[in-house]
């Protein structure tokens, strides 16, 4: 096995006007390519900072992140760019959609950032709006959908450009449990028939034993 | 850029109308402003048509004459200071001076307005006239004052329609004059030559009873430089002149000539007083700046919607930068966003610039004793206005640049968590 995601003594502090947050303190951890990963914990306890940071998005204050073997650090902004477009698919906590945008554009977002026809593009959003249940709603803007709805959306846009890695903070948190079931579904097939390596962070115990692998974070630390 | 980018930075347009508006706007309106304030000055100084050539002119339209009473007076040069000193002065072919003056011609059914214009026969040689038909009027003609004229096409056309003008009459306060040739229409902004028919001078009833030389009178004069007679040479022979008719007048009474002076120095000196004027070159400087204090505007304008719209925007940016944007392509794109509103403004501005002048001809351009403004020919300066676009896109691509590269830089999860700048 391969390891996709390395995380060699992360740490992460906010530092704020008066106050020192560490959000992560010495986390290491290796993800293999093709797992399901879940990260659980308290509120607060640094699951959406683990995330950003493994998704190239913040910089940690120290430790080493490498993606399929090679160190990140250092890397011009135009790699790390084509890493986010290719390699990894995020779903926000709180979904981040473009407003100016409608929904199939929202969709296609990444795809934009790749040499890719337009038919193909076309094609691959219709297929993943259909997978998500939202075809009927292609035309419309975030600010016209209800919260499950720009959930779905959101998985959406992480998975149409077929990335190695998906990262979902709480995809499911605004979900009905049918909906929810649905989502958890579609990153399942992902993860078995693609082998796409997941990191889902949740709240639910259920869908958490669903995966092969817990994470457990308290106040920024590992815990097993 | 891929369609697709222009097609989103139409649906961020379309979001945000209110800031879409404010830079359209905010660009075409000193657009068009300057554009108007270039055509009136374009225009009075290139007219075109006959006076196409008019770079190798000088003109002598107006005199002053002072008396020791302390009164004086403004005008034309009469026409016996022409005949007794300016024509013998130039090459006959080299100096054309006319005078106009309105009348109406009554015809069975209606009246007519028409521009008259009284001139020599140089005149036909000094302007560069188009004729249609038939040929200008010769020294002989006017000497003899022969009842000939010359017409332009319009007034053709209204009169005779598409015919042959030969063998064709003018009846002209009481006279009745042959048709002896038909010009272009001139541009009624072409302040020296514009007319719809053209006459011997000697046709012109003037009052003889006071001398010639401490009088103002009707006519302009136009003298057209060769290259054994320049400019210089034309300057020093009418001071010569001013000299010889100062001797000619009483005890203090003075003549003065506004001139012979180039076209773009006519155009400047009429609208301040002699103190204020600092030469044709600071003329134009002083134009170019109030220009570009007007462009200033939407400049300033654009750098603060820019700065204030980047902020409003930096989720958005941020959310793009996570799915795989480069800095590079989130600047172009803000970048293109701008250049896209200000060519837009731009043209917009060249459009409303053309509906103001033909809306408000007589406003843009009677102030400056053109007859009939009505008949202005309207030729937008395209030069100007590539200036003008070239200018406001380096404005707006460097407005757009700055807040660009400064949010492009930023780790998106912090903009994602509702950091600020
Ligand atoms: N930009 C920031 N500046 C300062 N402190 C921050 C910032 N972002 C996060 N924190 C702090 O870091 C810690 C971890 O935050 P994080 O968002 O990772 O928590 P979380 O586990 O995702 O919580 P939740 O389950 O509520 O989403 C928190 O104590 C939070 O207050
Ligand atoms: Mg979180």
């Amino acid at each position: 096995m391969q390891t996709m995601i390395y995380l060699e003594s992360i740490s992460k502090v906010y530092q704020t006007r008066n106050i020192e947050t560490l959000a992560l303190d010495q986390i290491s951890l290796s993800i293999q390519r093709g797992e399901f990963v879940s990260v659980m914990g308290p509120s607060g306890c640094g699951k959406s900072t683990l995330l950003n940071v493994m998704g190239l998005l913040d910089n940690p204050t120290q430790g080493k992140i490498m993606l399929e073997g090679i160190e990140v650090q250092g890397y011009s902004d135009k790699s790390l760019a084509g890493l986010r477009n290719q390699k990894l698919g995020f779903v926000f906590q709180n979904f981040h959609l473009i407003p100016s945008l409608n929904v199939r554009d929202n969709v296609a977002l990444p795809l934009l950032y790749r040499k890719m026809a337009n038919d193909q593009r076309k094609r691959l959003t219709r297929e993943v709006l259909e997978q998500v249940g939202l075809t009927h709603r292609a035309q419309h803007y975030p600010s016209e959908l209800s919260g499950g709805q720009c959930q779905r959306v959101a998985v959406a846009r992480a998975v149409v450009g077929q990335p190695e890695i998906i990262l979902a903070d709480e995809p499911t948190g605004n979900l009905d449990s049918k909906m929810g079931e649905d989502i958890m579904l579609l990153l399942q097939s992902l993860n078995k028939e693609m082998g796409t390596t997941v990191v889902m962070v949740t709240h639910d115990r259920k869908l958490a034993d669903e995966t092969r692998r817990i994470v457990h974070l308290f106040d920024g630390r590992q815990v097993n | 850029m891929k369609f697709i980018h222009l097609k989103q930075i139409w649906e961020q347009f379309r979001s945000n109308r209110f800031f879409g508006f404010l830079s359209l706007f905010g660009m075409s309106i000193p657009v068009m402003v300057i554009m108007i304030m270039v055509l009136k000055i374009d225009l009075s100084i290139h007219p075109g048509g006959p006076e196409r050539n008019n770079d190798q002119m000088l003109f002598l339209n107006q005199m002053k004459i002072t008396r020791a009473d302390g009164s004086y007076a403004w005008g034309g040069l009469p026409v016996g200071m022409i005949e007794k000193h300016f024509a013998r002065m130039a090459p006959q072919n080299r100096l054309a001076f006319s005078a106009s003056e309105t009348t109406t011609m009554f015809r069975e059914t209606n009246a007519l307005d028409l521009s008259l214009r009284y001139t020599n026969a140089g005149f036909w040689q000094v302007f560069d006239f188009e004729f249609l038909q038939g040929h200008p009027y010769t020294r002989g003609n006017v000497k003899d004052q022969d009842n000939v004229a010359v017409i332009s096409r319009s007034l053709k056309e209204r009169l005779f329609n598409q015919s042959e003008v030969a063998g064709k009459t003018l009846k002209l306060d009481g006279h009745t004059f042959r048709v002896i040739g038909v010009v272009q229409k001139v541009n009624s902004l072409a302040r020296n030559t514009y007319a719809q028919v053209w006459l011997p001078y000697t046709w012109r009833r003037h009052s003889t009873t006071t001398p010639y030389y401490n009088r103002t009178g009707a006519y302009g004069l136009t003298f057209r430089s060769s290259g054994g007679w320049g400019f210089p040479d034309i300057r020093r022979q009418v001071r010569d002149l001013k000299r010889k008719v100062n001797h000619l007048n009483d005890e203090g009474t003075r003549v003065l000539f506004a001139g012979p002076a180039q076209a773009a120095e006519i155009y400047f000196r009429a609208y301040r007083d002699p103190q204020a004027y600092k030469g044709v070159i600071m003329s134009y400087i002083g134009v170019a700046g109030k220009a570009l204090i007007i462009l200033l505007l939407p400049a300033l304008n654009l750098v603060s919607i820019n700065l204030t719209r980047i902020q409003e925007r930096s989720q958005e940016i941020a959310i793009r930068k996570a799915f795989g944007a480069t800095r590079k392509s989130l600047t172009y794109r803000i970048m293109g966003e701008n250049a896209v509103l200000t060519l837009a403004g731009g043209f917009l501005g060249l459009v409303l610039a053309y509906l103001a002048a033909f809306l408000f001809k007589d406003q843009i351009f009677t102030a400056y004793f053109v007859a009939d403004a009505q008949q202005a020919m309207i030729q937008m300066n395209y030069g100007v206005f590539f200036i003008l676009i070239l200018v406001s896109l380096i404005f707006s691509i460097l407005s757009g640049w700055i807040p660009a590269m400064r949010i492009s830089r930023l780790n998106p999860a912090y903009v994602l968590k509702g950091g600020a700048l």
